[in-house]
């Protein structure tokens, strides 16, 4: 049994007084202690698709298809239980701290109310693990940082506070949404650092949304691309620059500039990106792919085995992708 | 914000909006509309002459052609609350449309300005805020005569540094958007940016606290007359009748101060109501 | 070597304390394009600022094109003088368009304040859309209506609408969709090629810099660390902190932590 298993996944969320899907159709498994990366722009359905998992899905959405955490549906439980299961099994780091700690009170309280009111933890106990934590996530001084506010503490280090609160319990699965966007590079590569080393050590699993490609790779096993409320590519991490078969996927990696060598002009790809409720027929990527025809547009490309990646294209195996 | 979250935003139509007026906010539209009506014809529709005093028939009940009754003086009731609409409704736009000048002014010179301007505004706002409205109007009637216009001036003193205050976070917010700097950095003038650009994307919040104002308006000037200080006697006013009518209420003759009375509490309700459902209907905050 | 378009020396900025820029000099030539790079806190958005006149230097001479604009302009007149040299593209393409204007609208006002013919204002409005790649209907529509990269075309379009001689592009693709950052990138260089501006970029992104800029300065809590020809500067840092910024850029083969390449 895996730690997560997505079958089928889909989201009908309320447009008009109207429902409709944002994401068509995900699936995938995660194994425990293995980490993927979920890439996409804008419209892909990557937050949603983590927001599921952790069971957070908006208001007046409805989820299709199974979710499964342990063999345990997440669209099946109850208040207590889904209050458990966020606590202490998944770990979730969102991309902004500050909107996700209360500004009018203590680092300290933030990192032990939950277990003391929720896990029946004593506040020493809470206390001292909250020290070792903040510690853990590379915080000097943590006593004197248990009495500061949020205000006094910067982008960087109120992410740290963000994960070593995620550790307080030992969950087996973090669930991260950008968590380094807002930060600067340099704090964003520590930051990182911080994230992979902890989840080593800890044997956590892993899903990391972002819209950064490298980022995504440098840290994660797999990386699935999604696009549009579907997964067009799914491949292991480290195949990702060389081996990646779909035209969405090599367009992205394309359209970014080298740091390494400057080009004339970027393949930029063309059209806005899409989201799944603009979905009618076939590929949604036909639109904006410069490999399109007939067949794309009129039939929905399914998720098949060619070589070492799972790609959702027609003509997946026909391109000759010259790696250049 | 995802594209997802944008096409679900931007198909809220205005179907959806404006229903959102509610049964409640269409009754307070229709109630103002007749009140207004009747506020503008009000001398027309009236069936007496509402000044036309009789002694006989003070405090007499509602008999054939007076459907109310009549006041301490033998008028007919119906008519002096016809005819007082007019009055009534008048002080209160007038306060608000000066309350609604100066105030917005204020607020847009500290926003505009900052620094020194606007902690100077904000300290003299602050200040002012603390005095009570009624003393002022007590104040200035003694020094000026009492008259509508002297409780209109003391009211508009009152209320507007709450309302400066009130808009100049909103003001502060709109003039911190980058889209203020382009514009000056195109070479815009300062009156150009405020006139044509910050104004009207105040506009909805400020014309919904003038609504809401309103009501507050009209229950204060009624509360002025009420004490003698606003409108004067002999002039048809819904709160110097809900006065005159103290005395018949205390010998069974409550009509006269009720009547005036829920026709005040009706105005500045229905204008609360419509400011309130217009701000969410903007999606203001 | 011909007269730079943009001079800046010894350029400082106080606010209380805190020294957010402090004796920053760079230079522009006509036709150029120069980087500023550096984190939250290095204040290279407050030299943009200072230099489109909207925060003022507290020391420093900065020389557009011979003339002294060390102060900030004295009124709108002398603004609108400016605008024909130097013009900014902001980074939010939500607030840096009035929600409630349609952007054919807000093209045309800017176009007007220069050009006193409303005829010719309609026709360069509509070929400053097709310069940026904007299609005659999506003009009457409000922002709102319009996705992120289409309002920085509409920015862009707008800030050219005044014929500067060097446009400021303060972190302009950075809240973009990595597909619509290279369409803008692209669109910039076209832009070049066919109007001859200079471009200072400011930015944290060493890959779009790389992509753009001929020159760079480094800025680190508001001084310059390092500054040169950008290949030079990219393939060989000098400055601990340049190779620290580098390192830390994720691309193939990175490791998150490392401190350097």
């Amino acid at each position: 049994m895996s730690l997560v298993e997505i079958e089928s996944f889909t989201l009908d969320v309320e447009v008009v007084e109207a429902s409709a899907r944002v994401i068509h159709e995900v699936s995938f498994k995660l194994e425990a202690g293995q980490s993927i990366g979920i890439v996409g722009e804008s419209g892909s359905g990557k937050s949603l698709t983590l927001r599921a998992i952790a069971g957070l899905s908006p208001e007046n959405s409805v989820v299709g298809g199974k979710i499964s955490f342990q063999g345990e549906e997440v669209s099946a439980m109850d208040r207590e239980r889904l209050m458990q299961y966020r606590s202490s099994q998944v770990a979730m780091i969102f991309q902004d701290p500050r909107s996700a700690i209360n500004p009018v009170r203590k680092v300290g309280d933030f990192l032990t109310e939950n277990v003391v009111t929720n896990l029946g933890w004593s506040k020493s106990d809470a206390k001292t693990k909250a020290i070792e934590v903040l510690t853990e996530v590379g915080i000097s001084n943590p006593e004197k940082q248990l009495k500061a506010f949020p205000s006094e503490l910067s982008g960087g280090m109120l992410q740290r506070v963000m994960i070593a609160s995620n550790l307080l319990c030992q969950p087996d699965l973090l669930l991260a949404d950008e968590p380094t966007t807002a930060l600067d590079v340099t704090t964003q590569s520590s930051v990182m650092a911080l994230i992979d080393q902890l989840r080593v050590s800890r044997g956590m699993a892993m899903i990391f949304v972002s819209h950064n490609l490298e980022l995504a790779t440098a840290v994660c096993d797999k990386i699935l691309v999604m696009y549009a409320g579907r997964i067009v590519e799914l491949l292991p991490a480290e195949n990702l620059r060389e081996k990646s078969r779909h035209p969405y996927t090599r367009a992205l990696l394309d359209a970014r500039p080298r740091l390494d060598g400057r080009q004339n002009r970027l393949n930029a790809i063309p059209g806005q990106p899409a989201s799944g409720l603009e979905w009618t027929q076939g590929c949604t990527f036909a639109a904006r792919c410069a490999f399109a025809q007939d067949i794309c547009r009129s039939e929905v490309p399914v998720l098949r085995k060619i070589q070492e990646s799972d790609v959702a294209c027609h003509r997946a195996d026909e391109i000759d992708w010259d790696v250049s | 914000m995802s594209i997802g979250q944008i096409a679900i935003g931007r198909n809220r139509g205005y179907r959806k909006r404006l229903s959102k007026l509610g049964l409640l906010g269409w009754l307070a539209v229709f109630v103002l509309f007749i009140f207004g009506v009747i506020a503008i014809f009000g001398s027309a529709l009236a069936p007496h002459d509402p000044n036309k005093i009789d002694l006989a028939y003070s405090y007499v009940g509602p008999i054939p052609g007076h459907p109310l009754g009549f006041d301490e003086l033998g008028r007919d009731l119906f008519s002096r609350l016809l005819v007082g609409a007019r009055t009534s409704l008048i002080g209160p736009i007038v306060l608000v449309i000066s309350t609604t000048l100066i105030g917005t002014s204020i607020a847009i010179l500290a926003a505009w300005r900052r620094g020194w301007t606007d902690a100077g505004l904000s300290a003299g706002v602050d200040i002012a805020v603390a005095f009570p409205g009624l003393l002022l109007a007590i104040l200035l009637s003694t020094v000026f005569g009492a008259s509508l216009w002297v409780a209109i001036a003391a009211l508009t003193l009152a209320y507007t540094p709450s309302l400066a205050r009130l808009l100049r976070s909103s003001a502060l917010r709109e003039t911190g958007m980058d889209y203020v700097k382009a514009l000056k950095v195109l070479g815009f003038s300062d009156s150009q940016i405020i006139f044509k650009h910050l104004l009207p994307n105040l506009a909805p919040f400020i014309i919904a606290q003038a609504i809401i104002m309103f009501g507050y308006a009209t229950l204060d000037l009624g509360g002025l007359s009420f004490l003698g200080i606003g409108v004067q006697p002999p002039t048809a006013d819904w709160g110097t009748m809900v006065a005159a009518g103290a005395s018949g209420l205390l010998q069974g003759y409550p009509t006269q101060t009720l009547a005036a009375g829920s026709c005040l509490v009706l105005t500045a309700v229905s204008f609360a109501v419509i400011g309130d459902r217009l701000a969410r209907i903007w999606g203001v905050e | 070597m011909s007269t730079p378009l943009i001079k800046v020396s010894n350029l400082s900025k106080q606010y209380g304390d805190l020294l957010a820029v402090a004796d920053v000099s760079f230079e522009l030539p006509p036709r150029g394009s120069i980087g500023i790079v550096g984190e939250s806190g290095s204040g290279k958005t407050t030299v943009a600022k200072i230099l489109v006149g909207l925060e003022r230097a507290t020391s420093g001479k900065i020389e557009v094109d011979g003339q002294d604009w060390s102060l900030p302009a004295k009124n709108s007149k002398e603004r609108r003088e400016r605008a024909k040299y130097l013009q900014i593209v902001f980074q939010d393409p939500y607030s840096s368009l009035d929600p409630r204007q349609s952007i054919g609208s807000a093209l045309r006002e800017a176009l007007s304040i220069s050009m006193k013919d409303s005829d010719e204002v309609i026709v360069r409005a509509n070929e400053l859309a097709d310069l940026v790649g904007l299609p005659q209907r999506i003009l009457e529509l409000r922002p709102a209506k319009l996705s992120g990269g289409q309002r920085q075309r509409a920015a862009i379009a707008r800030a050219l609408a005044s014929n500067p001689k060097a446009l400021i592009l303060d972190e302009s693709v950075a809240a973009l969709d990595v597909s619509i950052q290279a369409q803008i990138l692209n669109l910039l260089v076209d832009i070049r090629e066919q109007t001859g501006i200079a471009y200072i970029l400011v930015s944290h992104d060493l890959a779009v810099v790389r992509h753009f800029a001929d020159s760079l300065i480094v800025m680190k809590n508001g001084i310059v660390v390092e500054r040169g020809q950008t290949e030079v500067v990219m393939d060989q840092p000098e400055h601990e902190y340049t190779k620290l910024l580098l390192a830390s850029v994720p691309c193939p083969g990175w490791i998150p932590g490392r401190r350097t390449v």
